[in-house]
């Protein structure tokens, strides 16, 4: 059950580590330069492997490994960034992804092979083209160049044919976010796959720098310095201690000069710092698990002990800026919060004259060379960046009760305004409005936590562009506007088809060559731009294009043909460009790879309209085309209009009524074939749910019309009697009702009793298929009101 | 009733006896697993659903939930109660779909008696002689010179669905 809580735990970090990696690698190609990026795309790599380990998923963590060795090479600046690098880290990321669903359904995918060769190859390569990088001063003689080479001499470790091994090993929880400097523990030369099987931690890129002479470790020197909440936190560091006696013998010091005197001693506080000299046969690996959870906030330096009594750094868990780092930047000022590195032995001293609790030890090696000048706002960048913003995960369950309580309650408080009616209720009208507002505050806060902002959706694109873009030869730039605007996270999870669709339509069939756009006057590089913001109470996406536009001539060639318009009807009818959302309508003859699969606009269409949103496109030729999605910011509750029709009560959403008018007086008048009333000299077609209801009886003597938009043309919904507006928290009828597209939910009326939601636009449809049988010849008047 | 058909059962048979809501409908006497009703209620008021299948009866609220109720009688292919009762008694009855369950309302003439009877007691259903109730139909139970019918409930709302399906 723990366990289970524990990988739940685990896949839900993963997906996160998962898109931040994607993140990382799309930036990666785009930022080449930018180091601290490269080092966040790392620690996704590394933070990944390190959790499936500590969750036993051994064959993730070994192919994360393989990710974050290239990861490690690319920061080491032994491998240089191109587009076929990061193709292949995208491809290892989606299949690891697919590692990660596979486990969490219980069908684990295994790891490619072909995806580990290729990932080793890229490290076999780094060999290659980097032997000018490698052969800038490391002090131990060991030529690192002849120690790269794959066919080295047995003198140095084979490290880089042991690489590959190395992701096929248990992976290592807590690695340092490996920096060049450093060397890891040496290894004896030995023939590849034993030194894979025996030595684990074949990390071996490291070691080949290092000098032959007392290279033997014998132990461990660690240097534990708890943060000032680590108690506070419930952390005991004395546990840590030990777990680190259970694993060999250990002399453990501290430094009592570290505490303060009795009258300024924060007994919450832990001023201690220890050192701790531990013989073991257990590997680093082991080490670091003891101090997985103490990390967070306490300063872990690990070095090895060598046989003749000098130090060598291991391993800095998170909260310690990178020894490497340090290394790689000798000028570099210390970080805000560290401490200055300072040889071992005074390590433990350090910070205790001001009174500062030394939260950083690092142990840099003594030989370490400076290896590549980093500016100090790189480094800085560089240090252990937390993500942005803190996010919460809430059970989605209990979310949404909690917004349907919220909704219940504005019901409840709905029906008690409505007893302010009774002259003698003035007393209890205080306590009325407050619960009025406060109702309305819970509910507005509950809302809120089902917003999230379209950056998690948009973010995804960059990546299916550059996907894309590879595929179909094209150039393209992805741009984002307003990517905070905030929608229900349920539209956002289910805007992402049909956003790809439009993507890869764009791209597919907008956005020209790069020749074709240069002949144009264009400039090479198509754009896709993807905007979100605010329009009234709705949220309004574009996905915009600078390809070719559509080709009206064109569509209403196809729409003759397939007789969804009249022959005759000219090109620039504004109505021409809703055809393309006309199922199975497609201007492309021939099935490319990328789109054309089957999968129309009016999918798209659909999967909107059951957002209870919208679509539109504009399109100027040779200029662009834009889809514009108008979505409603939530779909758990909605503004409602309350209607009588056919004996029963009705929910019409308030978005989907423009206006409404009285039908006494303008008896509806055939034109065209089918019932239109006149608004305000308009001729408005009228659709009416007593006949799609097919209810008889007495036609009261005023009808009501609903005047909603439709395809972008005025309709008219009759209906018996408008009875009052009201909030409905929407649920979902039944599965087997939800062939009835007419309803788009049911609500709970302050009665208590059941109140059916009415789709207005899918009436609308309904309502003319049903008339199309009653009239033989369908004449344009009314074929165009099927466009949608 | 309860004591006549439990007492009669030896301990370790009534271990693996299993509890039935019996019910009329159409004349005949059905059984349901008691773990597959969620409750039993007679329903004031129903909202109808326009367009909806024959068999849906309309909507109801369950305490805030909005349940669908449906009339056995059309899959059974009974003739439609001439004189419905105004209070009609529903089946609150979960279906497994998926990872979640939902919750259906199964209209019924009168619901009786909850019973235990063991799996022994069970007999197969005849392939045939049930008219149209022999798909829904998973035993036959021997109780009070009569037989009850043991509703395979899962069949039922299959047939519902695919009489949702097809529209009116």
């Amino acid at each position: 059950m723990a366990e289970d809580q524990f990988r739940e735990m685990f896949y839900e970090e993963a997906r996160e580590l998962l898109i931040g990696l994607e993140e990382g690698l799309m930036d990666l190609e785009r930022r080449r330069e930018d180091r601290a990026h490269l080092d966040r795309t790392f620690r996704a790599a590394h933070s990944l492997k390190g959790a499936a380990a500590m969750v036993g998923l051994e064959n993730i963590a070994r192919f994360t490994h393989g990710i974050e060795a290239v990861l490690d090479r690319i920061r080491s600046g032994e491998l240089a960034v191109d587009s076929d690098m990061i193709t292949t880290l995208l491809e290892a990321r989606d299949h690891l992804a697919a590692m990660v669903e596979g486990e969490s359904m219980g069908s684990p995918v295994p790891a490619s092979g072909d995806l580990s060769d290729r990932l080793a190859s890229l490290l076999r390569g780094s060999a290659a083209h980097t032997a000018p990088v490698a052969a800038k001063p490391t002090p131990p003689p060991a030529p690192a160049a002849v120690a790269k080479a794959p066919m080295a001499t047995p003198a140095p470790p084979p490290a880089l044919e042991a690489e590959p091994e190395a992701a096929a090993s248990p992976a290592n929880p807590a690695a340092p976010p490996a920096s060049p400097a450093p060397a890891r523990k040496p290894r004896t030369p030995r023939p590849r796959k034993a030194a894979a099987e025996k030595k684990p931690r074949a990390k071996g890129a490291k070691a080949r720098a290092m000098d032959a002479a007392g290279d033997k470790a014998v132990g461990y020197r660690i240097l534990l310095s708890p943060g000032p909440d680590t108690l506070r936190r419930g952390v005991n560091p004395l546990g840590v201690l030990d777990e680190l006696r259970d694993l060999g013998r250990t002399t453990i010091s501290t430094d009592p000069e570290l505490v303060p005197f009795l009258d300024e001693i924060d007994p919450e506080r832990c001023h201690l710092t220890w050192t701790i000299d531990l013989d073991t046969d257990a590997p680093p690996e082991r080490l670091e698990d003891v101090f997985l959870f103490v990390k967070e906030d306490c300063a872990v330096a690990i070095s090895e002990r060598l046989a003749d009594g000098r130090l060598r750094a291991l391993a800095s868990a998170e909260g310690l800026p990178d020894p490497g780092a340090l290394a790689e930047s000798p000028p570099a000022p210390p970080r805000a919060d560290a401490a200055p590195p300072a040889p071992p032995p005074a390590a433990a001293k350090a910070g205790s004259g001001n009174g500062a609790v030394p939260r950083v030890m690092p142990v840099p090696m003594p030989e370490t060379p400076p290896v590549r000048p980093a500016s100090p706002a790189a480094s800085a960048a560089a240090a252990p960046g937390a993500r942005p913003h803190a996010r919460i995960r809430v059970d989605a369950i209990q979310l949404d009760d909690l917004v349907g309580l919220a909704g219940e309650l504005v019901v409840l408080s709905d029906n008690l305004q409505a007893m302010r009616e009774d002259p003698h209720a003035a007393g209890w009208l205080h306590a009325l409005e407050a619960l009025d507002r406060v109702s309305r505050e819970i509910r507005d806060t509950t809302l809120e936590l089902r917003m999230v902002p379209v950056d998690e959706l948009f973010s995804r694109f960059h990546r299916v562009v550059r996907d894309l873009a590879d595929r179909s030869g094209k150039e393209i730039d992805l741009k984002i506007v307003g990517q905070e605007t905030r929608l229900d996270r349920t539209i956002v999870e289910r805007l992402g088809d049909p956003m790809v669709h439009l993507i890869r339509n764009a791209v597919d069939h907008a956005l020209e060559p790069p020749e074709e756009r240069l002949e144009k006057g264009k400039s090479r590089v198509g754009k896709i731009t993807l905007t979100a913001g605010h329009e009234g109470d709705r949220v309004a996406i574009r996905v915009e294009d600078d390809g070719r536009g559509l080709d009206r001539e064109r569509i209403v060639r196809k729409g003759i043909a397939r007789g969804l318009v009249a022959p005759g009807t000219p090109a620039d009818d504004p109505r021409v460009i809703n055809l393309i959302f006309e199922p199975g309508f497609s201007t492309r003859d021939d099935v490319s790879e990328l789109s054309g699969r089957g999968v129309g606009l009016d999918v798209v269409n659909d999967s909107i309209r059951a957002l209870r949103g919208s679509l539109t496109v504009e399109s100027t030729p040779g200029k662009g085309t834009a889809f514009v999605f108008r979505l409603p910011l939530t779909l758990a509750l909605i503004d409602g209009l309350l209607i009588e029709a056919a004996g029963g009560k009705f929910v019409v959403p308030l978005t989907q009524v423009e206006e409404c008018v009285s039908l006494s007086g303008m008896g509806p008048a055939l034109a065209k074939e089918r019932p239109c009333v006149s608004v305000r000299g308009e001729l408005v077609p009228m659709v009416s749910l007593r006949n799609l209801f097919r209810t008889n009886g007495q036609l009261p003597r005023r009808q009501e019309l609903l005047l909603t938009r439709h395809a972008g043309q005025r309709v008219g919904v009759a209906v018996d009697r408008l009875v009052g507006r009201v909030q409905a928290v929407i649920q979902s009828l039944g599965e087997g009702m939800q062939v009835l597209n007419r309803y788009s939910g049911a609500t709970i009326l302050g009665d208590g009793s059941v109140s059916l939601i009415l789709d207005l636009s899918a009436v609308v449809s309904e309502s003319l298929v049903a008339d199309q049988g009653a009239y033989s010849t369908p004449s344009i008047g009314v074929r165009a009101e099927v466009f949608r | 009733m309860v004591d006549g058909a439990t007492a009669i059962l030896p301990d370790f048979e009534r271990e693996k006896a299993e509890s039935y809501v019996i019910f009329r409908l159409g004349g005949e006497g059905y059984a349901l697993e008691v773990m597959r009703v969620q409750e039993v209620m007679d329903v004031e008021s129903m909202t109808e659903v326009p367009g909806g299948s024959k068999s849906l009866l309309g909507v109801i609220n369950l305490r805030g939930h909005v349940v669908p109720v449906y009339d056995l009688r059309i899959p059974f292919g009974l003739a439609s109660n001439p004189n419905p009762p105004k209070m009609p008694s529903v089946l609150i009855v979960e279906i497994e779909a998926g990872n979640d369950a939902r919750v259906t309302g199964l209209v019924v003439d009168r619901v009786s008696d909850v019973l235990e009877f063991s799996p022994d007691q069970m007999q197969p259903a005849p392939q045939l002689g049930l008219g149209k109730a022999t798909p829904f139909v998973r035993g036959l139970i021997r109780h009070q010179d009569a037989f009850l019918l043991v509703l395979d409930v899962d069949r039922v709302f299959s047939a519902l669905a695919k009489l949702n399906g097809e529209g009116v």
